[in-house]
């Protein structure tokens, strides 16, 4: 079946739906509403599930916020039309993921852009100006950003480190970790890493069934 | 130190969410294994879900109804911050909403009858609201 999913690119997200067009018939709330009864119990499992792993990577950015928290504004900005579902050609359950998707980058990016007006984070300058004192001009100091509170990015720092270390003996997780720790994609990783897809799934499954003993990836955050 | 240039926030974001995508590839199998092995009863999960969609569409189809209740707070609460200059005493103002009673006698009626009041039983409170009201509503502005 062809898929066309008509939700505007909301942030720098690889993995975020593309921008599409979104002319034509979209779905009434009655449709959305059919349809999300019509979820088979897989289906509505594995959307409650995608969203506690993003929340539970989104970890402070999320803001006390849960994996029901998601799954409701996902559904919110569906039938605000904020997201277009065109019913006749698009798998709901398909459709709903991309949407959770975007509505945790967007909750990323709200988060980093309050940082950056609070004067946090790696995105702001601060320098130091002289008031005038008794030598007369003095040159602008650059300093650094105050970075937000150890304690709030000890948590993620400690979670990847462990599954780095559970990673190590295995012939390509730990390499796969170090290049999604930069961010790039499945297919990125198989390219530079130069392994098969099938290789590339195996290792991911195995970091998922580790991750998940260890890291916690319950995804109720808050 | 190479640590302190290494944003943690977006690796463990990167991570999860690669993480998420394996996930949401498993296979049915797959999925049912994994909600064996974590003790998680895929029927009950999936009914919760379907709550959270309920709800969301509840508050979807209130919302209008919310908004104009908000609105309509709104309007009164400017009503009375706004200036508008009645009569000094309690007997001033009530001469003017029997005043403007008698010159409209089909809104004074309309209004007395929707609250089953006759003019005599106003509060001066009363008056002091139909005042703003008919005020706000520019019922006033050629009396």
């Amino acid at each position: 079946m062809r898929v066309v999913i008509a939700s505007p690119a909301m942030s720098k997200d690889k993995h975020a739906p593309s921008q599409g067009t979104s002319v034509g018939y979209t779905a009434t709330p009655e449709e959305v509403e059919a349809a999300y009864e019509a979820l088979s119990p897989k289906e509505a499992h594995k959307l409650k599930k995608y969203a506690g792993s993003l929340v539970r990577g989104l970890g402070r950015m999320a803001m006390g916020r849960s994996a029901e928290g998601l799954l409701q504004e996902a559904l919110t900005v569906t039938l605000e039309s904020k997201r277009h579902w065109k019913s006749d050609n698009v798998d709901f359950c398909q459709f709903l993921k991309g949407v959770i998707r975007s509505t945790a980058s967007n909750w990323r990016g709200k988060f980093e852009r309050r940082e950056a007006s609070l004067g946090l984070g790696d995105g702001v300058k601060m320098t130091e100006v002289s008031l005038g004192g008794v030598d007369g001009d003095d040159p602008e100091l650059p300093i650094a950003a105050p970075t937000p509170g150890p304690e709030k990015v000890l948590e993620a720092k400690e979670m990847l480190e462990r599954l780095q270390r559970m990673a190590e003996d295995h012939l390509y997780a730990s390499a796969i970790i170090d290049e999604l720790l930069l961010g790039l994609t499945g297919p990125e990783i198989q390219a530079k890493l130069k392994i098969s897809h099938t290789e590339y799934e195996s290792a991911m499954k195995w970091i998922y069934r580790m991750a998940r003993k260890d890291v916690g990836m319950e995804g109720n955050n808050g | 130190m190479a640590d302190q240039k290494r944003d943690y926030d977006a690796e463990l974001f990167n991570v999860m969410s690669a993480l998420a995508e394996t996930e949401w590839e498993m296979t049915d199998e797959e999925v049912i294994e994994d909600a064996r092995e974590r003790g998680e009863n895929i029927e009950r999960e999936a009914e919760q879900v379907k709550d959270i969609f309920r709800r969301a569409l509840k508050e979807h189809r209130q919302s209008p109804l919310r908004e104009a209740q908000q609105k309509y707070k709104d309007r009164i609460a400017s009503m009375f911050k706004e200036e508008f200059p009645l009569p000094q005493s309690t007997e001033e103002r009530r001469d003017m909403l029997y005043a403007f009673f008698a010159s409209q006698p089909e809104i004074g009626s309309a209004l007395l009858t929707a609250q089953h009041r006759e003019f005599s039983e106003l509060t001066d409170s009363d008056v002091e609201n139909f005042l703003r009201q008919l005020k706000e509503l520019g019922a006033l502005d050629n009396e």
